[in-house]
C-alpha cells in the first residue's frame, strides 16, 4: 500500500512538478517567440533591405539612444536631486507629479509637439509674425525624436535616482560630515557615487524602451530599426527582413538586461542593516526656492501638460467618432484584462518555482526588453502555420486575439514578475513547510498560502500589465486581427491622416485610464521599497 | 507484546552534493517521549528534523513512522502525507489568516463546526482561547510560538517535531513558555523530537538526550547519564563545562592529582580523567590549588583554578571569601558522583 503512495527519490529536486511545468511554460512562452525571430531571419529572402539601409537604420536608432540616454539622464537626474536634496515649495507634489509622463504613450506626446512646434503651427506663426523670428528645424527629426522620448522616459532615471537619494542610509553622510567634508564634497564623493547603480538601472530602462518605441519615432518620420521591423513587414511582407532587423534589437536588449542585472546587485551598497533615517533635506529659500520650484514646473510643463494640453485643445476643434472611439476602447479593455490575466498567471507560476532559480526570470526579463515589434514578428512564423491550417476564416480571428495576447504575456511577464516576488518574500520557507506537514500538496500550498500573501502584489502586477497592454502599439499593429482596432492603434491611423484633432481622443482616452493607475503604482512601489516612504521610517 | 516506537531512524545519511551531512543516524522515539537532540549549528540536527519530515529525502537508511516506513534510499513519502506535527523556530504561522484559522489549517474532511471546536480545543489547551479571533502580528512572540504548538497538535499526530521553538524567546519568558508548553505535550501523550543548542533546555525537558556533532550521534541516554558520565570530551562539553586532566591507569586504580582512585572499567593505559566543576570542592586533605581568577556570578561563583600544570574550573554556591585570586587553597572530588576515565584509544 506505502508502494503506491512513495515518490521516486529524486535528489535535489524539491519543486513541486506541476509548478515547475507552469515556470517551464512560461519561460517557453518568452522563448519561443525570440527563437521565431532567429529562425525566421535566418531563412531569407531577406526582401527590400540592402546593407546600406540596415546601417542606416541602426546608426539612427544607435544616436537615438545616445541622445535619449544623456538627454534624460540629466532631466532624470537633475530632478531627482532636487526632489530628494532639497525642501522647497511644491515638492512634496513634484516629488510624485515628475512620474506623470510614464502615463502618456510616446506618440500622445508626438504629436502635441509635431503640431505646436511646426512650421505651420501656432509657435513658429506668432514668432514669425510679431517678432519676425524664424526658427530652423522641425520636430519630424531625429532630435525632435530624442526631445520627445527623454520628455516621455525621464522619470525611470527620476524614479530610480530618486529613491536611491531617499533611501541612502544618512550614516555614510554623518561619517564623511565628520571627517571634515564639505555638504558639497559630501554629494559630490559620497551621495552620487552611491546612486550610480541606481542611474545605471533607470537608463537602462529608458535605453529598452527608446529602442522599442514605435509609435512616436515613426509618427515623427525617422526610420530606426524598430520602425524598420515594422515598415519592412507591412510594406514588403517579408516577415525575413523584419525579423533581421529584429536580430541586433534582441541582442542589445539582452545587453541593456545585464547592465539592469549588475546594477542591481551593486544597489545593495545603498542597503545596511541600521536603520533607516532619512538625510534630512536643506531647506531653500528665497531666489533658490523661487529656481528649484520654477525647474520642476518647467518640466513638468514641457513633459507633460503642454503637448497634451495643445493636443486636447485640437481634439476639442474636431467631432470625435464616438462609435469607434468606444468600440477601440471596449476591444483594449478586453485585451488588457486577458492579457493581465495571462501574464499574472504566468509570472506566479515562475514566482513560485522560480525563487532560487535567477536564470528563470533572467530569461523572463529578455521578454520584457525585446521590442514589441520583435516579438510580435517572431510569433508570424508559429501564426502562418495555424493560419494555413485553419480550418475556415471564422478562426482567423480568435487565432489574432490568442497571438496577440501571447505577445502581451510573453513580453509583459517580468514586468508582473517583479511586484509578486517581491510579495512573495513575506512567504518565509518555514511556512510552506509548516502547511506540507499540515496536510498540503506543494499545489495546494502554493493555493492556500502563497497566492493570499501575493495577492497585493498579483493585483499590482496585473495593473501593469494592463497598462501597458492598453499602450502598446506596435506588437498590435502586426498581430491584431484585420480591423481590430485598439485606442492606440487607432490614435495612429488618424496621426497618418494628419488629422491630429481626431488622434487626439484615442490618445488622451489612454493617458485618463493610465494616469491614476500610474499615480497610484508609483506610491505602492515606492513604499514597498525599504524606506521607500520618505516620512515612514523607525 | 512491545508497542511499536513512534519514530524509528536506523542507519540514516545525508548530503548535499558532494558534503556530508549526516551520517549514520539510529534513534528511536516511544509514545508519550521527549527526545531532544542537542549539537552546535551545523552539527546537522535541523537537516535530521527535516529529513523525518518529509521536507529533504534521505541518501542512505530508514524512517519509519509507526513501524511503515516512510522513507528510504529509493523513495520517500512526501510531507503532507506522513500526518506530523512541526514548531519552528519562527515566522511560521499564516499571517493571511487568524489564529483560528491557522489552527484549523491541518482539519481538513471535517465539517465546518467541527473544525472549528477541535481548533478551539487545541488553542483552549495552550491558554489561547480567546485569541481565537485575533491575527498572527498582534500576538507575542511567546503566544505565536504556542500558536505553532496548538496548530501542530490540531490534526493529533502521533509525533510532533520542534526545531528551536524556543529559541527566539527573550529569555524572562522562555523558561516559563518552555514549560507551560512541555506540559502540555506530556499531557497529550504525543512523542516529541526537539532540536535544540541550548543545553539547560535540552536537559531539563527531555526524557532522552541525543548529542550530535559534525553529522553524527556523539551520545544517546538520559540526561543525567548523559551530563555526568559523558563517552567524550566532545559530547561532555556539549552540555556545560568539563574538566579534563590527563591520568594513567594501573591495575590498582588511576593515578590522579587527587591521588589514586579506583573506578569503573577495567582501562590501562593514558586516558583522561572528567568531571563537572560543581563535582570540585575545597577539602582540607585535598590537593594544593592555586586560585587563577574568580567570576561571580549570581547564585554561582566560577573559580580557576591551577593544579600543578593543569587548570581546573570549579563552581559553588556563595562566594567564598577565602577564594581570591592569588590564594593557595586545597580541594578534592565530591565523592556522590564518580569522574568518568575517557580512554584515549577512542575515537
Amino acid at each position: 500500500m506505502i508502494e503506491t503512495a512513495v515518490l521516486p527519490a529524486r535528489r535535489g529536486l524539491r519543486l513541486p512538478s506541476t509548478l515547475s511545468g507552469i515556470a517551464g511554460v512560461a519561460v517557453i512562452v518568452v522563448l519561443a517567440p525570440l527563437l521565431g525571430v532567429a529562425l525566421a531571419a535566418a531563412r531569407g529572402p531577406w526582401a527590400g533591405l540592402s546593407v546600406g539601409t540596415l546601417t542606416d537604420y541602426a546608426t539612427t536608432s544607435a544616436v537615438l539612444a545616445v541622445g535619449v540616454g544623456v538627454l534624460a539622464s540629466l532631466l532624470g537626474v537633475g530632478s531627482a536631486w532636487l526632489v530628494a536634496q532639497y525642501r522647497f515649495p511644491g515638492r512634496g507634489a513634484f516629488s510624485w507629479l515628475l512620474v506623470l509622463p510614464l502615463a502618456a504613450p510616446t506618440f500622445a506626446l508626438a504629436y502635441g509637439y509635431a503640431d505646436l512646434l511646426d512650421v505651420a503651427g501656432p509657435l513658429r506663426t506668432w514668432l514669425r509674425q510679431d517678432f519676425d523670428i524664424e526658427v530652423p528645424g522641425t520636430m519630424r527629426s531625429l532630435p525632435g525624436s530624442v526631445m520627445v522620448l527623454s520628455l516621455a522616459f525621464y522619470p525611470y532615471v527620476y524614479l530610480a535616482v530618486r529613491d536611491a537619494l531617499l533611501n541612502r542610509s544618512s550614516s555614510a553622510h554623518e561619517a564623511a560630515r565628520a571627517l571634515g567634508a564639505s555638504p558639497a564634497r559630501v554629494f559630490w564623493r559620497v551621495t552620487l557615487p552611491m546612486a550610480r547603480p541606481a542611474l545605471a538601472a533607470g537608463l537602462a530602462l529608458t535605453l529598452m524602451e527608446t529602442l522599442a518605441d514605435y509609435g512616436a519615432v515613426s509618427f515623427l518620420s525617422v526610420q530606426t530599426l524598430t520602425t524598420g521591423v515594422v515598415r519592412v513587414w507591412s510594406v514588403n511582407g517579408s516577415p525575413a527582413s523584419a525579423a533581421l532587423l529584429g536580430l541586433p534589437l534582441i541582442g542589445t536588449a539582452a545587453a541593456l538586461l545585464i547592465l539592469e542585472r549588475w546594477s542591481r546587485s551593486h544597489r545593495a551598497y545603498g542597503v545596511h542593516a541600521g536603520g533607516w533615517r532619512p538625510v534630512p533635506g536643506r531647506t531653500l529659500t528665497g531666489w533658490r526656492a523661487v529656481l528649484a520650484t520654477s525647474a520642476c514646473s518647467l518640466l513638468l510643463v514641457v513633459a507633460f501638460i503642454l503637448p497634451l494640453g495643445w493636443l486636447g485643445w485640437n481634439g476639442l476643434q474636431s467631432t470625435p467618432e464616438w462609435p469607434r472611439l468606444a468600440a477601440a476602447a471596449g476591444r483594449v479593455a478586453a485585451l488588457g484584462v486577458a492579457g493581465a490575466l495571462v501574464a499574472t498567471a504566468l509570472a506566479l507560476a515562475l514566482a513560485l518555482a522560480g525563487r532560487g532559480r535567477p536564470l528563470l526570470t533572467r530569461l523572463a526579463g529578455l521578454g520584457y526588453a525585446t521590442p514589441g515589434a520583435v516579438m510580435a514578428i517572431g510569433l508570424l512564423v508559429p501564426a502562418g502555420l495555424l493560419w494555413r491550417a485553419m480550418p475556415g476564416p471564422g478562426w482567423m480571428f480568435g487565432i489574432g486575439l490568442v497571438l496577440l495576447i501571447y505577445a502581451y504575456a510573453s513580453r509583459l511577464m517580468a514586468a508582473a514578475l517583479e511586484p509578486i516576488a517581491s510579495a512573495l518574500t513575506r512567504a518565509r520557507p518555514s511556512m510552506s513547510d509548516a502547511a506540507r506537514a499540515l496536510g498540503r500538496t506543494p499545489l495546494g500550498t502554493a493555493w492556500s498560502v502563497h497566492v493570499p500573501l501575493a495577492s497585493g502584489g498579483l493585483l499590482t502586477a496585473a495593473l501593469i500589465v494592463f497598462i501597458d497592454v492598453v499602450k502598446e502599439l506596435p506588437a498590435t499593429l502586426i498581430l491584431r486581427p484585420f480591423n481590430f482596432d485598439t485606442l492606440a492603434v487607432l490614435a495612429d491611423a488618424y496621426a497618418r491622416d494628419e488629422r491630429i484633432g481626431q488622434a487626439a481622443w484615442p490618445a488622451l482616452m489612454i493617458v485618463v485610464v493610465a494616469m491614476p493607475a500610474c499615480l497610484w503604482l508609483t506610491r505602492r512601489i515606492s513604499r514597498a521599497r525599504p524606506g521607500g516612504s520618505p516620512q515612514g521610517d523607525d | 507484546m512491545t508497542i511499536d516506537p513512534v519514530l524509528s531512524v536506523e542507519g540514516l545519511g545525508f548530503a548535499y552534493g558532494a558534503r556530508t551531512v549526516l551520517s549514520d543516524i539510529d534513534l528511536t522515539v516511544d509514545p508519550g517521549e521527549l527526545v531532544a537532540i542537542l549539537g552546535p549549528s551545523g552539527s546537522g540536527k535541523s537537516t535530521l528534523l527535516r529529513l523525518i519530515a518529509g521536507l529533504e529525502r534521505p541518501a542512505g537508511g530508514r524512517i519509519a513512522i509507526g513501524g511503515t516506513t516512510v522513507a528510504d534510499a529509493r523513495s520517500s513519502l512526501p510531507a503532507e502525507r506522513r500526518g506530523l506535527g512541526l514548531v519552528f523556530q519562527e515566522d511560521a504561522l499564516f499571517p493571511h489568516l487568524t489564529i483560528l484559522d491557522n489552527v484549523a489549517f491541518g482539519l481538513k474532511g471535517l465539517p465546518r463546526s467541527e473544525r472549528r471546536a477541535r481548533a478551539l480545543d487545541a488553542l483552549d489547551r495552550l491558554g489561547l482561547a480567546d485569541r481565537a479571533d485575533d491575527w498572527p502580528h498582534r500576538l507575542s512572540g511567546g503566544e505565536q510560538q504556542r500558536v505553532a504548538v496548538a496548530r501542530a497538535l490540531a490534526p493529533r499526530p502521533a509525533l510532533v517535531l520542534m526545531d528551536e521553538p524556543f529559541s527566539r524567546l527573550d529569555s524572562a519568558l522562555r523558561q516559563q513558555i518552555r514549560e507551560d508548553v512541555v506540559a502540555v505535550l506530556r499531557d497529550t501523550g504525543v512523542g516529541v523530537v526537539l532540536v535544540t543548542h541550548d543545553a539547560e533546555e535540552a536537559m531539563s525537558s527531555a526524557d532522552r538526550l541525543v548529542l550530535m556533532a559534525d553529522g553524527r550521534m556523539l551520545q544517546t541516554g538520559t540526561p543525567e547519564a548523559c551530563y555526568h558520565r559523558p563517552v567524550s570530551v566532545e559530547a561532555g562539553r556539549l552540555l556545560g563545562p568539563l574538566n579534563v586532566v590527563p591520568v594513567e591507569a594501573e591495575k590498582e586504580g588511576v593515578v590522579t592529582p587527587f591521588g589514586r582512585l579506583t573506578l569503573d572499567g577495567s582501562t590501562t593505559g593514558i586516558g583522561d580523567l572528567a568531571f563537572r566543576p560543581e563535582t570540585l570542592m575545597r577539602s582540607s586533605d585535598g590537593v594544593e590549588a592555586r586560585v587563577v581568577s574568580r567570576t561571580f556570578a549570581g547564585a554561582v561563583t566560577r573559580y580557576l583554578l591551577s593544579v600543578g600544570s593543569v587548570r581546573l574550573e570549579m563552581k559553588s554556591f556563595g562566594a567564598d571569601p577565602e577564594l581570591v585570586e592569588g590564594q593557595t587553597v586545597r580541594v578534592a572530588l565530591r565523592t556522590e558522583t564518580a569522574p568518568t576515565i575517557l580512554s584515549r584509544d577512542q575515537p
